[in-house]
């Protein structure tokens, strides 16, 4: 019979591999101790040399003459690139004496040059940036340039079309709009806040343009113009709504929402009243809609008018709407316009009793100014 | 740099390291400024200053922690700050920060971006 012996690794081996590991662990572990001293050493310098920079430029900003030039001059490269830093923080926030006084230093430091070349880069970053720096400088820009160089991405032409507004250009309306509404992807957050901003206080031409292109925009686009409209100025009465009155027509429930949404301002027009609450042949129809998400919004939209016609739309979903939350909606419409009581009295009162309104009417009141 | 002429405090709470800065380089020839880097910070420091609270308090609206809001509900409550003024800091088109604030019992307030010199005016101001 023979007897295997396990195979161990000798004593030597074993002392050997002990020492080297040990070793990396020793080496691994001073090599991450000096680093983070060497990074937190570096992290203090880089602060305190941004206080001692910031200091120099807030005496200079508020002195009589700042001169920049000298003291640009007299900074090193990396002095430059934090004072590069505090100009573009410091611009975001300041205006008045102070933003004058940082442009020119901006200038000095080349910047405006640096802002014009990134704009003219071919990678959409750098062109954002350039956006950004052209519009903190308030630099004169070409619209046709802009146009030219802003087309490609929504991200770009918002910036595009924001500088020209930011910079109040002649031509901000005519070319932001052109920007921003070109058919394709939907507007980001900036870009619906730059087409608030081009017509908040006059949305006439935003209706000219609507009117014109709406055919061509996908839904979400529509529906984003729909509410940037909505929350713009109302526009007078010889301005059409056709627009947004077909948008009540629309397939899709979130643009016929959209449209109500955007006619909250118009109770005033009978023309639009009469396409909204009217009996007979009227585009829009709370009875005939099946979506609950659009019947909630049309009873906001009754509440918000107020008309004797709407107030009897409301008493009447609050009966017969079969979706409970659009019930609740009608019910606090009615609250808020202060006709809540009246629900079920007079005219208004069922014939063939409807189950669960009293609790919806009973709710409202309960959670009135909770979660209303 | 000229030194204050009075020994009163103001307090200056922003989240924003620059405009802290800056106000306090703006506001240091009028009174000693003391920053704070949040809402929570603000509260701290007012609760430890009750006796002798910050004539004036500069307070953003947007901050981390609490927000500014919170710390003037909690000033207006409290008897001790009854005569330190308040002005908010708030964003620019957002009227609603407005309105809440100066319901809330603001003093005044600046929208952000703002001028430094109109600041110093309105603080000037609302220490009467």
């Amino acid at each position: 019979m023979t007897q295997y012996d396990p195979v161990t690794p000798s004593g030597d081996a074993l002392a050997l591999v002990t020492i080297v590991v040990g070793s990396l662990l020793v080496v691994l572990f001073a090599f991450t101790l000096g680093r983070s001293y060497w990074l937190a050493r570096d992290d203090r310098r880089c602060a305190a040399r941004r206080d001692d920079r910031r200091s120099e430029l807030l005496t200079r900003l508020y002195g009589p003459d700042p001169d920049w030039t000298s003291w640009v001059d007299g900074l090193d490269a990396a002095d430059r690139t934090v004072v590069r830093s505090l100009v573009y923080t410091q611009l975001r926030w300041v205006r008045g004496t102070e933003r004058e006084r940082l442009r020119d230093l901006a200038s000095v430091l080349g910047l405006d040059a640096r802002a014009e070349r990134l704009f003219a880069s071919e990678r959409r970053y750098e062109r954002l940036q350039g956006l950004t720096w052209l519009a903190l400088l308030g630099r004169p820009v070409d619209a046709e340039t802009v146009l030219d160089r802003c087309r490609d991405h929504p991200d770009t032409r918002a910036a595009g079309a924001r500088l020209l507004a930011d910079t109040d250009h002649s031509e901000a309306r005519p070319v932001g709009t052109e920007l921003l509404l070109a058919p394709g992807r939907p507007l980001s957050v900036l870009g619906v806040d730059t087409l608030y901003q081009l017509y908040k206080h006059d949305a006439a031409e935003l209706v000219a343009w609507a009117t014109r292109e709406r055919e061509r925009w996908d839904e979400s686009l529509f529906i984003q113009v729909l509410d940037v409209f909505g929350e713009c100025s109302t526009v007078g009465p010889g301005v059409s709504l056709e627009w947004v009155l077909a948008g009540l027509d629309a397939a899709s429930p979130r643009v016929r929402a959209a449209a109500l949404e955007a006619l909250t301002g118009y109770g005033w027009r009978e023309s639009v009243r009469t396409a909204v609450v009217g009996e007979r042949e009227a585009p829009f129809s709370h009875r005939e809609e099946r979506e609950p998400l659009v019947r909630r919004t049309a009873y906001r939209l009754y509440g918000e008018w107020a008309t004797p016609d709407a107030l009897d739309r409301l008493a009447e979903a609050v009966w017969r709407d079969p979706d409970d939350r659009a019930r609740v909606e009608a019910a606090r419409a009615l609250q808020r316009a202060d006709c809540l009581s009246t629900v079920g009295t007079g005219e208004r009162a069922p014939t063939d009793g409807a189950s669960g309104t009293d609790h919806v009417v009973a709710w409202v009141d309960a959670t009135a100014g909770v979660d209303g | 740099m000229t030194a204050p002429e009075t020994d009163e405090t103001i307090l200056v709470a922003d989240d924003d390291e620059e405009i802290r800065e800056v106000i306090r380089f703006k506001l240091q020839s009028e009174a000693s400024v003391v920053t704070a880097a949040d809402g929570h910070e603000c509260w701290e420091y007012l609760q430890s200053h009750r006796e002798d609270p910050p004539s004036v308090l500069v307070l953003d609206v947007m901050m981390p922690r609490m927000n500014g809001r919170q710390v003037l509900e909690r000033v207006r409550d409290d008897e001790a700050f009854d005569a330190m003024a308040v002005v908010v800091l708030t964003s620019i088109g957002r009227s609603d920060q407005v309105v809440e604030a100066l319901e809330t019992g603001a003093t005044d307030y600046m929208n952000k971006p703002f001028s430094p010199d109109e600041l110093l005016a309105r603080i000037r101001r609302a220490r009467g």
